[in-house]
């Protein structure tokens, strides 16, 4: 379905959509945009994924006006541990029967940002921070971000916030990494099992061009989902602040898909202690909270592997952080910036292959690099 | 005509321009990233 947002029929509409006055109110454009969300998915995927995407916002969204105005106890929080417990089972179902599932709901696109959406917005409506349901029904519904994020937040929706100086730069932005990671793309190995063997440098290039291609990609149409955002006077949370340029891991994640990280952080590493529960309960909530992350993409082992392994990387980042132990500082001297970068460039192209190939396309790629 | 108004019409016509250039390179379908993994 991502084929849609490049498309100018749907700028278009959403230029319209944005003209429409929210001085008094921003009802009126809320409930328009709203019905162009629902559609555009009916338009592309059919009656029975556009019905099963309402009924999920309007679960989501009746339970969160209910857990806006009850009074506090034990009914209310029986209520709030449902409703997260379902949007948990309706993701868990999604991802283990996700090729059974899209045969029926046909071009559904994937539950996971619904599921985490749906998460925040029962969230905020537990801390009766949300504002009512049209934004909350936006925060599940809004159609170029249920593609494939940023994982908005409902305050997202609730008022308007103009920033039309933008628009045109995120356009400039997401339509030249989309053409940039067009260009990496056929440089990306596929079919490894099918390939013949080829020279360790091929496995090389197809590993930085993996890094881009995924990059670009994904940068780019987010962008793009930005920039329709602000079309219609609503600013969604940046996604991507040149991830490649990051000087450690954890710095990786606060400019790689940052809203994914800021809500992993929010609503689970946080709840689980963070880093207030002693070192050794820092990493092992580090190493959950990236498992998680990785599950989220789906339940094959190399999502998994992919989320541990950040996870590991993130610990001993802690591990050496507590110890005062900072080598690359200590041993580059003053070149120790662009070594830091090229080194976390170096770990993050690592996971983009645990990222994208099953566990034994892994091993045959790793031999591949090697020459064996 | 100002500075201000050069630069965004500048920019307004890169936009195109790279817009142009994406459905000529980047509407033909193959491999690409988002397809294989299904984000």
């Amino acid at each position: 379905m991502l084929e849609f947002i490049p498309l100018p029929g749907l700028w278009l509409l959403f230029l319209l959509l944005g003209l429409i006055p929210a001085g008094r109110s921003l009802l009126p454009r809320q409930i328009a945009v709203l019905l162009a969300s629902l559609g555009i998915l009916f338009a592309a995927t059919g009656w029975q994924t556009c019905a099963f995407y309402t009924a999920l916002g309007l679960i989501a969204v009746g339970a969160g006006e209910w857990l806006q105005r009850a009074r506090e106890g034990a009914l209310r929080r029986t209520v709030f541990a449902l409703s997260v417990g379902g949007m948990v089972g309706v993701l868990v179902v999604y991802l283990a029967f996700r090729s059974y599932v899209q045969k029926y709901f046909v071009g559904l696109p994937s539950l996971s940002y619904l599921a985490f959406r749906g998460i925040a917005l029962l969230a905020s409506c537990r801390a009766r921070s949300a504002g009512g349901p049209a934004a909350g029904l936006l925060q599940m519904l809004f159609m170029p971000a249920s593609l494939t994020g940023p994982i908005t937040r409902v305050e997202n929706f609730m008022a308007e916030q103009r920033d039309d100086a933008r628009i045109l730069k995120r356009m400039a932005a997401g339509f030249a990494m989309l053409i940039g990671g067009r260009l990496a793309n056929p440089y990306v190995l596929d079919r490894l099992a099918e390939t013949a063997r080829l020279a360790p440098w091929h496995y090389w290039l197809g590993a930085v061009a993996n890094s881009f291609d995924l990059y670009l990609t994904f940068a780019g149409f987010s962008h793009l989902i930005l920039g329709l955002g602000l079309l219609v006077g609503f600013r969604l949370p940046d996604n991507f602040n040149n991830p490649y340029l990051a000087t450690s891991i954890g710095d990786f994640w606060r400019r790689w898909h940052i809203s994914l990280s800021f809500w992993i952080r929010d609503y689970l590493y946080i709840p689980l202690g963070g880093s207030r529960k002693g070192l050794a309960r820092k990493c092992l909530n580090l190493m959950f909270a990236m498992g998680i992350c990785g599950a989220w993409h789906g339940l094959e082992s190399h999502y998994v592997i992919w989320g541990l392994y950040h996870g590991a990387l993130l610990s001993i980042e802690s591990l050496l952080s507590a110890a005062g132990w900072h080598p690359v500082t200590r041993l580059a001297g003053p070149l120790y910036r662009p070594v830091k970068i090229a080194i976390v460039f170096a770990l993050a192209t690592f996971g983009w292959i645990l990222f994208r190939y099953q566990m034994f396309d892994v091993v045959v790629y790793l031999k591949g690099m090697v020459g064996r | 005509m100002n500075r201000r108004r050069l630069k965004s019409l500048g920019l307004a016509l890169l936009v195109l321009g790279l817009w142009a250039l994406y459905f000529a390179i980047c509407s033909a379908p193959t491999g690409a990233a988002f397809v294989y993994v299904d984000f």
